[in-house]
C-alpha cells in the first residue's frame, strides 16, 4: 500500500497515543494538512486494537501504552495487511525501531519531528530515516543468514553500509547510482525480511519450547 | 589379635570340618572297596640286567609261549633293565567266572604274560622311552589262556622309573570286581585330566585378565604363573599322550612341576600380603637351578634325566612344602583374608587328598599322586571364584569411588561456576555501576543543567516561549546524544558514530536555515567507546550551537579523517559566520570544549576570524583490528 501525498483523497490516519496533549497536538498538526485526515484516535492498547477495525490507510501508534505495548497494535495492523503501521518514537533508537519493524511496522517518526505530517507520509511509504546504528544492526541481524533465510542482497548490504555512515536516502541513491524510489524499495524489502525473519525465529522458538506442535502428515 | 584369630578359626572351622568329613569319608570308602578286592599276596620278583632276546623281540614283546621258569633275558645295548614279577595261582575249570588282572599302577612300559602267552603290552623296553607315566593296568584274562590247575602270571615292567623297586599289591580275580576299581583309578588319574587342563586354562585367562587389565597385583600375577605351570604339566596325564618327542615331554614335565612349587610359593607369599623375602628368593633361585640341572641331564641322557628329575622333584617337594605351609598360615593370619571360609575349606580338602596319597604310598615306599591332581584343580576353581568375587567387589568399589569422585568433581565444578558467575556478576556490576555513574554525570551536566535553568527562567507573566522551546529541544537532543553514544554500533565504529551525529544534527541545522557540508571518511579506525563518543558529540553539538546562535553562519562543514602515526581521529568543524572574540562569552565556552577534548586525551585547535571559525579536534584512536567491543569497556 502506498500513500501518495499528491492523491486527491487524503490519507486516513488512526492515532493510538495515551498522552492527551501529544495526541491533540498530533491530530492538529496532521489535520492541518490537506492530504492527511485523522479519522480516529485511541488512548490505550485495547481501544487501539478495536479502533483499527475502522477503515484507514495508516495507523500511528505509541509503544508505551497504559495497558500494554503498541507493538500489539502494529502486529494486528500488519497481519491484516490492508494498511501500514508507523510507530511514534521519542529517540528513534535502535531498540524501539527494530522492535517495531520486526512487529511489521513500515517505519517510525520522532514525536518532536518538525514536520510531523511529512514524517507520517514518509513512514507510511517506508521512507523512515535509517539511522546509522539501525543500519548496523540490520546488517548484523540479517547478514549471517543461512541459505534458507531471507538474507540480504549485495545491493541491500551496500545500501545499509551507506546508511551506517550517516548518508541520507538521496546521497545513498547517488552513490549507488540508483533512483530514490529504488532506495525506498530496498529499505522496505529489508524491513520485510527482518519481520519475516523475526516471525520465523518466533515460530522456531515456539516449536522448540513446545508451544506449537507441528503435525506430521503421513 | 588372638581373639580375632580364634573368631576367624571358629568361622572357618565348620566348613573345614564339614568338607574334611566328606573328603575322608569318600576316600576311606574307596580304600575299603579297594581292600576288599581279591589281592595277590605272593609274588616272586626278579631283577634282570639283560633281557633275553628269546623273550622279547627287537622292539616289542610278542605273543609267544614262555618257558615258565626261565626269566633270564639278555638285553641288547640301549635297553632298559626291567623286572619280572611272577605269580602262580590255581584255577578250577569247573567254577569259571571271567577273570582279570588289575594293577593300581605300573609304568607305561609293561607286559603281562599268562602261561607264556602275552596278554598285555605297552610302551617299549628300549630307548627312547616314549611314555613313562604311571597308569593303572587292567587286563581281562581270556578263558582259553587259563589252564586247569596251576597258572603262571608274569608281569614285566621297566624298572627304572619306579625308583623304589616295589610294585603295589596287584589283583587277580573276578573281572566284575576289578573292572570298576580300575575304571575309578583311570577316571581319577586320566579321564578327568583334560577337564582340569581346561580349568587351568580358564583360570589362567581370568588371572591374566585381572593382572593386565585391572592391575590385580602380585596375588593374581602369581596365580597366573601357578595355573600356567599346572596347565603345562597336566597334559602329560591325559589318557592319550600328547604328540611330543620324549625329551620335550619330560623337560616340560619337570620344568612345570618345579614351576608349580615355585609359583605356589610366590602366590602364597602374596596371599599373605607380604613381599618376597630372602627365603623365597633363595627357594626360587634354587628351583630355577634345579630345573636347569634336570634339563641338562635330560638332554644328555633321557633315562638318567628322568631318574634325576624324579629325585629332584622329591627333594623340592620336601623343601617347598614347609615353606608353603608357613605362608598359608601367614595368609590366614594376614591381611589377605581369602574372602571365603570355603576357600580355606577347599584348601583343606586338597591337603587331605595329598595326605591320603602320601599315606597310600607308605606301604609301597612310593608316593603316587592319585588324588592330589583333583585337589589342585579344586583349589584353582575355588581361588577363581574368590578372585571373581574379589575382582567383582573391587570393580564395584571402584565404580562407587569413581561415582563418588565424579559427584565431587561435579559439586566442585558447580561451586567454581557459581564463584565465577558471582565474580563475573560482581565485575559486571562494577562496570555497570561505573557506567551508571557516568551516565548520571552526563545527564546531570547536560539535561539536568538545562532543565534547571529552564525552570529558573519560567517566571509568572513572562513566558519566553521561543527560549524555552529551544532549551527543551536542546535537552531532548542531548538525551538523544547520550542514548546514541550508548549504542554498541556507535561505540564500536567512529564512522557510525559520526554518521549518527549527522542524522541528529542535520535536520536541526536545516531548521535554522543552515546547510551542512559533510565530508567524513574515517574507515579503519577502532571504536571510540561510549564515553569518548559522547564527549565528541557534545563538543560537536556545542560547536554547531555556537555557529547557529552566535556566528550567524549559513553553512557549516564537518569533515573527519583518520591520520596515521600516531593514529588519530581528526574532526574539523568550519562555519562561514562572523567569528568571535576569544575573551567573549563564546570564548569562555571554548574553554569548556577544550576541557572536554583534554578529558578524552585529545586536543582542540581553534582559529576564528570575521569570516568564519574553524575548530579542529584530534583524538587518538585504536586501529580497527585492535578495537575492543564496546561491552568490554568500562
Amino acid at each position: 500500500m502506498s500513500v501518495n501525498a499528491t492523491d486527491a483523497i487524503p490519507a486516513r490516519v488512526l492515532i493510538v497515543e495515551d498522552d492527551a496533549p501529544t495526541r491533540d497536538a498530533l491530530c492538529a498538526a496532521l489535520n492541518a494538512r490537506a492530504d492527511i485526515r485523522v479519522v480516529g484516535s485511541a488512548d490505550s492498547r485495547a481501544t487501539g486494537l478495536a479502533l483499527i477495525a475502522e477503515p484507514h490507510d495508516v495507523v500511528l501508534t505509541d509503544l508505551g501504552l497504559p495497558d500494554g505495548s503498541g507493538l500489539d497494535v502494529v502486529r494486528a495492523v500488519a497481519s491484516a495487511g490492508r494498511s501500514v503501521a508507523a510507530v511514534l518514537s521519542i529517540f528513534g533508537d535502535e531498540t524501539t525501531v527494530l522492535d517495531a519493524i520486526e512487529a511489521g511496522a513500515s517505519g517510525y517518526l520522532l514525536k518532536d519531528d518538525a514536520d510531523v505530517g511529512e514524517a507520517v507520509l514518509r513512514a507510511a511509504a517506508g521512507e523512515s530515516p535509517v539511522s546509522p546504528p539501525i543500519a548496523v544492526h540490520l546488517l548484523r541481524r540479517l547478514r549471517p543468514a543461512a541459505p534458507t533465510d531471507p538474507a540480504l542482497t549485495p545491493r541491500e548490504i551496500e545500501l545499509l553500509e551507506c546508511f551506517a555512515r550517516g548518508h541520507s536516502y538521496k546521497e545513498a541513491a547517488l552513490r549507488l547510482g540508483i533512483s530514490y524510489h529504488t532506495v525506498t524499495d530496498h529499505v522496505k524489502a529489508v524491513y520485510r525480511k527482518l519481520a519475516v525473519r523475526s516471525r520465523g525465529e518466533a515460530v522456531f522458538a515456539a516449536v522448540r519450547n513446545g508451544i506449537i506442535r507441528l503435525e506430521r502428515t503421513a | 589379635m588372638r581373639a580375632e584369630v580364634f573368631a576367624r578359626l571358629r568361622q572357618v572351622l565348620l566348613p573345614i570340618l564339614l568338607l574334611q568329613a566328606v573328603a575322608w569319608g569318600g576316600l576311606l570308602a574307596v580304600d575299603g572297596l579297594q581292600r576288599r578286592l581279591p589281592q595277590v599276596t605272593h609274588i616272586e620278583a626278579q631283577k634282570l640286567a639283560a633281557p633275553d632276546p628269546a623273550l622279547i623281540d627287537a622292539t616289542r614283546w610278542q605273543a609267544q609261549d614262555l618257558p615258565l621258569r626261565t626269566c633270564k633275558i639278555t638285553c641288547p645295548d640301549g635297553w632298559v633293565p626291567y623286572t619280572v614279577f611272577r605269580h602262580r595261582f590255581l584255577h578250577s575249570a569247573s567254577s569259571y567266572t571271567p577273570l582279570a588282572i588289575y594293577l593300581r599302577y605300573v609304568e607305561s612300559s609293561a607286559a603281562v604274560h599268562l602261561n607264556g602267552r602275552l596278554l598285555y603290552t605297552a610302551g617299549a623296553m628300549h630307548e627312547p622311552i616314549a611314555n613313562l607315566q604311571y597308569m593303572p593296568l587292567y587286563v581281562d584274562i581270556p578263558a582259553e589262556a587259563l589252564r586247569p590247575g596251576e597258572n603262571e602270571l608274569l608281569i614285566v615292567v621297566a624298572e627304572e622309573v619306579r625308583g623304589f623297586g616295589k610294585l603295589l599289591p596287584f589283583h587277580v580275580g573276578a573281572a566284575a570286581e576289578l573292572r570298576p576299581a580300575w575304571y575309578w583309578a583311570t577316571f581319577v588319574n586320566q579321564r578327568i585330566q583334560p577337564w582340569s587342563t581346561a580349568v587351568f586354562a580358564v583360570a589362567l585367562l581370568l588371572s591374566l585378565g585381572v593382572t593386565i587389565f585391572a592391575r590385580g597385583g602380585a596375588v593374581f600375577g602369581w596365580f597366573a604363573a601357578l595355573v600356567t605351570a599346572c596347565a603345562l604339566a597336566n597334559p602329560l596325564l591325559w589318557p592319550s599322550d600328547p604328540p611330543l618327542p620324549a625329551l620335550m615331554r619330560w623337560t616340560i614335565y619337570y620344568t612345570a612341576g618345579i614351576g608349580i612349587l615355585a609359583a605356589a610359593t610366590g602366590f602364597m607369599t602374596a596371599l599373605a600380603g607380604r613381599r618376597l623375602g630372602k627365603l623365597e628368593y633363595t627357594a626360587l633361585v634354587a628351583a630355577a637351578i634345579a630345573v636347569l640341572a634336570i634339563d641338562v641331564v635330560l638332554a644328555n641322557d633321557l633315562r638318567d634325566g628322568v631318574f634325576f628329575g624324579n629325585r629332584v622333584i622329591r627333594v623340592a617337594v620336601l623343601v617347598f612344602a614347609p615353606l608353603l605351609l608357613l605362608r598359608l598360615i601367614a595368609a590366614f593370619r594376614g591381611q589377605w583374608d581369602a574372602a571365603s571360609t570355603w576357600g580355606y575349606a577347599i584348601f583343606s580338602v586338597t591337603l587331605a587328598l595329598s595326605l591320603h596319597d602320601v599315606i597310600a604310598g607308605l606301604d609301597s615306599g612310593f608316593v603316587w599322586l592319585m588324588y592330589t591332581h583333583i585337589g589342585v584343580t579344586l583349589l584353582v576353581v575355588a581361588f577363581c571364584i574368590v578372585l571373581a568375587q574379589r575382582y567383582g567387589h573391587r570393580l564395584s568399589s571402584l565404580e562407587a569411588s569413581n561415582e563418588n569422585l565424579t559427584r565431587r568433581i561435579r559439586t566442585k565444578e558447580l561451586e567454581l561456576a557459581q564463584d565465577f558467575d558471582r565474580l563475573r556478576a560482581l565485575n559486571r556490576e562494577q562496570i555497570l555501576e561505573g557506567e551508571r555513574q557516568r551516565i548520571m554525570r552526563d545527564m546531570h551536566d547536560g539535561i539536568g543543567g538545562r532543565l534547571a535553568s529552564l525552570l529558573l527562567r519560567l517566571k509568572p507573566g513572562a513566558q519566553p516561549v521561543g527560549e524555552i522551546r529551544e532549551a527543551l529541544q536542546e535537552s531532548l537532543n542531548d538525551l538523544r546524544l547520550i542514548i546514541d553514544s550508548l549504542d554498541g554500533a556507535v561505540a564500536d565504529d567512529p564512522a557510525v558514530a559520526l554518521g549518527t551525529f549527522r542524522v541528529r544534527v542535520e535536520p536541526w541545522l536545516r531548521q535554522h536555515g543552515m546547510a551542512l557540508d559533510w565530508a567524513v571518511d574515517v574507515t579503519g579506525a577502532g571504536g571510540l567507546g561510549a564515553e569518548k563518543t559522547l564527549q565528541i558529540y557534545r563538543l560537536l553539538q556545542e560547536a554547531c550551537s555556537n555557529a547557529v546562535r552566535h556566528a550567524q553562519a549559513r553553512r557549516l562543514g564537518i569533515s573527519a579523517t583518520i591520520s596515521d602515526e600516531p593514529r588519530k581521529l581528526c574532526i574539523a568543524v568550519v562555519d562561514d559566520g562572523r567569528g568571535f572574540a576569544t575573551h567573549s562569552r563564546e570564548g569562555r565556552g571554548l574553554g569548556n570544549m577544550r576541557r572536554r577534548a583534554a578529558q578524552i586525551g585529545g586536543t582542540l585547535a581553534i582559529s576564528t576570524s570575521g569570516t568564519g571559525t574553524r575548530l579542529e579536534l584530534q583524538v587518538p584512536v585504536a586501529p580497527a583490528e585492535l578495537s575492543v567491543p564496546a561491552q568490554a569497556r568500562a
